[in-house]
């Protein structure tokens, strides 16, 4: 196809919401650019747009602000929004995760081991980690066959991520796990029966292992299959923001995540006729970076969103701050969300 | 045209963005503003060598502090020849700032040596109120460091008694290990005290060492007895298993006391006997004894059996460690 009918990419999330075969989606981006609203919104469009499928949105943030975005307390457990039936939440939370663990293979009066639960879950990573073990969770639940879970089985996973730099280093894990059981698969090979009798003979190491690095390939083939994956960066018109959010882009083409969808939030707008002075530079210094991203990410779904009146807090607000992304705003239309 | 699927679509897509991308370094430079804009150079447009630094100083872009680097403000130093420095053996450059002197170009190797060291540690000799015509010399030649060169040029050692000093082929060996070599007690001259110096720094880097080992095993032996005490499973259960019963611990304790003790008793046997504080005051007495009263094998089994018994204390020492553990815990819980 030539340049001359190539046409430029639709500038809303309506690609993402109407991506059928999509199963894993990462909000992600700079601090403070609103990807918990954007990632909530596109929880709540698909929602809306495929009331069949069920949603699960997880908060890999350690500073977890889905329960403020909703009005409402989430926990380590999934459990559906008020006023969404296809929509769940959950926000992960290393402490008592780690203390389940510890307290289903010991004594729960023991307080050695709540210190190393404690312990545990400052180690740097342990977010990621757990974060990781969920993915683990829904892809052997995915597995199994109909009839043998009870738990509900979410057709599209929507992650809530951390800062870019946690983010990064959650999606190397498929890959770093990979090559760290490959390793281990070599020594259980040589020593897995020493290693067995040295476990108490109690689980087959060996067998553990090996399940885990299916597990892991298997992730991190999805992770790299645009068909199944996508990354939706969330910025705004500002140079730090931007570098930063390109420099993301650079690293996850070379993880070989997808991504195709960048929303650039919080934007003035600013007419020409608008008193406002301070709003008239801020717009400039905007619409700066607006032409740079416009040249930059042709190829991308650039899905510009107006700073709104308010504060986007609660399942009203935010689902109609969710219209912004799939419907173009236009210069000029009211942001009044109230 | 033929439509495309919104399949083929996307992907048609990916392919433009991954053909952009990987021009990843001009994409930053734009944004940072380095650069005009994202053209790729042509190959025609690449300028011959000699007119790269008019590109580079044509540059209004570039920032005039750059070129105005403290490394490019001082002229290149004067050439100068070694061979002046060479010519006089006494007289110094005005800018050398050496604290040594350089010797005399047509010395033999060996009296260059000699002069450099006699240069360096020729203080000590003064500081230990020591006059070089009261040293025995072994090798007769009136200089004590005349030693080190007649060792360095091949002579070897060549005197008398047994204070004379092994030759240099035998000071690359493990060391003194049968201890005969070793000046007794009375023994004359700069070399003992030499060699008293030179064993006391040995003990006590071989103490350090010793002590960082046993702090090590500390340790180890506590996080060993916490994991088993605590059972449990780290961050992703289904990669380790529960740790356990007594016996279980029993085996990993022996299994990882065989390897450290192992490792220890390697380095334990390299090391002489007079490098090394074992806390008997057996092996000094050993030396008085003389081969009728205490033949030399029966000594070399009494050092043995000392440093056996070294190793024996590193693991009594792991033991008491894990039931003292044990007993706090037993407190504690």
């Amino acid at each position: 196809m030539s340049d001359i009918d190539y046409e430029l990419p639709d500038p809303s999330l309506k690609s993402i919401v109407t991506h059928d075969s999509l199963k894993w989606i990462f909000v992600g981006g700079k601090g403070g650019v609103g990807k918990t609203t954007s990632s909530s919104s596109i929880s709540i469009q698909l929602a809306l747009n495929n009331p069949d499928k069920q949603y699960l949105l997880i908060s890999t943030d350690p500073a977890h602000n889905l329960s403020d975005a909703f009005g409402e307390k989430f926990n380590k457990d999934a459990r559906k929004i008020s006023g969404m039936n296809n929509l769940s939440c959950m926000e992960i939370d290393p402490t008592s995760t780690l203390q389940d663990l510890t307290q289903s293979n010991g004594d729960p009066s023991d307080p050695l081991q709540n210190m190393m639960g404690d312990i545990t879950s400052s180690i740097p990573g342990i977010d990621e980690a757990l974060s990781f073990m969920e993915v683990i969770k829904h892809i052997k639940k995915s597995q199994k066959k109909d009839g043998e879970s009870n738990d509900i089985e979410y057709d599209t996973i929507i992650f809530d991520t951390a800062p870019t730099g946690h983010t990064l280093r959650f999606l190397q894990l498929p890959q770093t796990f990979s090559k760290l059981l490959a390793k281990f698969d070599e020594i259980t090979s040589k020593f897995g029966g020493l290693l067995n009798n040295l476990g108490g003979g109690k689980q087959d190491i060996y067998a553990k292992v090996t399940e885990l690095k299916e597990l892991t390939k298997l992730i991190n083939e999805q992770f790299t299959d645009p068909e199944l994956t996508t990354f939706v960066v969330v910025c705004i018109a500002e140079f730090l923001s931007l570098y930063e959010s390109e420099r993301l882009i650079q690293e996850l083409n070379e993880y070989g995540i997808d991504v195709n969808t960048i929303i650039i939030n919080q934007l003035l707008f600013t007419q020409n006729d608008d008193p406002c002075k301070r709003c008239q530079s801020r717009s400039k210094v905007q619409n700066k970076y607006l032409d740079q991203m416009d040249e930059l990410y042709e190829d991308f779904h650039l899905v510009k969103v107006p700073l709104v009146n308010t504060e986007v807090r609660g399942l009203e607000k935010l689902t109609k701050f969710s219209k912004f992304l799939v419907n173009p705003y236009i210069p000029g239309n009211s942001v009044d969300l109230d | 045209m033929v439509e495309l699927t919104e399949a083929e679509k996307r992907k048609q897509l990916r392919e433009r963005r991954a053909a952009k991308i990987k021009n990843g370094t001009s994409r930053l430079s734009k944004i940072t503003g380095e650069h005009q804009g994202l053209e790729e150079v042509q190959p025609e447009e690449v300028k011959p060598a000699d007119s790269i630094p008019d590109v580079l100083t044509s540059n209004t872009n570039v920032s005039n502090k750059k070129n105005n680097r403290i490394s490019q403000s001082f002229d290149d130093p004067e050439v100068e020849d070694i061979a002046q420095y060479l010519a006089s053996t006494r007289t110094k450059p005005s800018n050398f700032k050496g604290r040594t002197q350089l010797p005399h170009p047509n010395a033999n190797e060996a009296d260059e040596f000699t002069k450099a060291l006699n240069q360096i540690i020729g203080n000590h000799q003064k500081d230990h109120s020591i006059d070089d015509a009261d040293i025995p010399n072994p090798f007769g030649n009136g200089n004590q460091f005349d030693i080190f060169s007649q060792l360095l040029s091949g002579t070897g050692a060549t005197g008398a008694g047994t204070n004379s000093l092994p030759d240099f082929s035998s000071l690359l060996q493990t060391g003194f290990t049968n201890g005969e070599n070793l000046p007794g007690f009375g023994g004359d001259g700069d070399d003992f005290t030499y060699n008293q110096q030179l064993a006391e720094y040995n003990k006590s880097l071989n103490d350090k060492f010793k002590a960082q080992w046993l702090l090590f095993k500390l340790i180890f032996n506590f996080v060993l007895v916490l994991l088993f005490k605590l059972e449990e499973n780290f961050i992703l259960d289904s990669i380790y298993s529960k740790f356990g019963t007594s016996i279980l611990f029993l085996k990993s304790f022996i299994a990882f006391e065989i390897i450290f003790t192992t490792i220890y008793a390697l380095r334990l046997f390299k090391i002489s006997d007079n490098f090394y504080n074992y806390d008997f005051q057996i092996l000094t007495y050993l030396e008085f004894l003389p081969p009728n009263i205490l033949p030399n094998s029966i000594k070399s089994k009494i050092r043995l059996a000392i440093r056996y018994f070294e190793l024996v204390k590193f693991i009594l020492f792991d033991i008491s460690v894990v039931i003292v553990l044990n007993l706090l815990w037993n407190f504690v819980a």
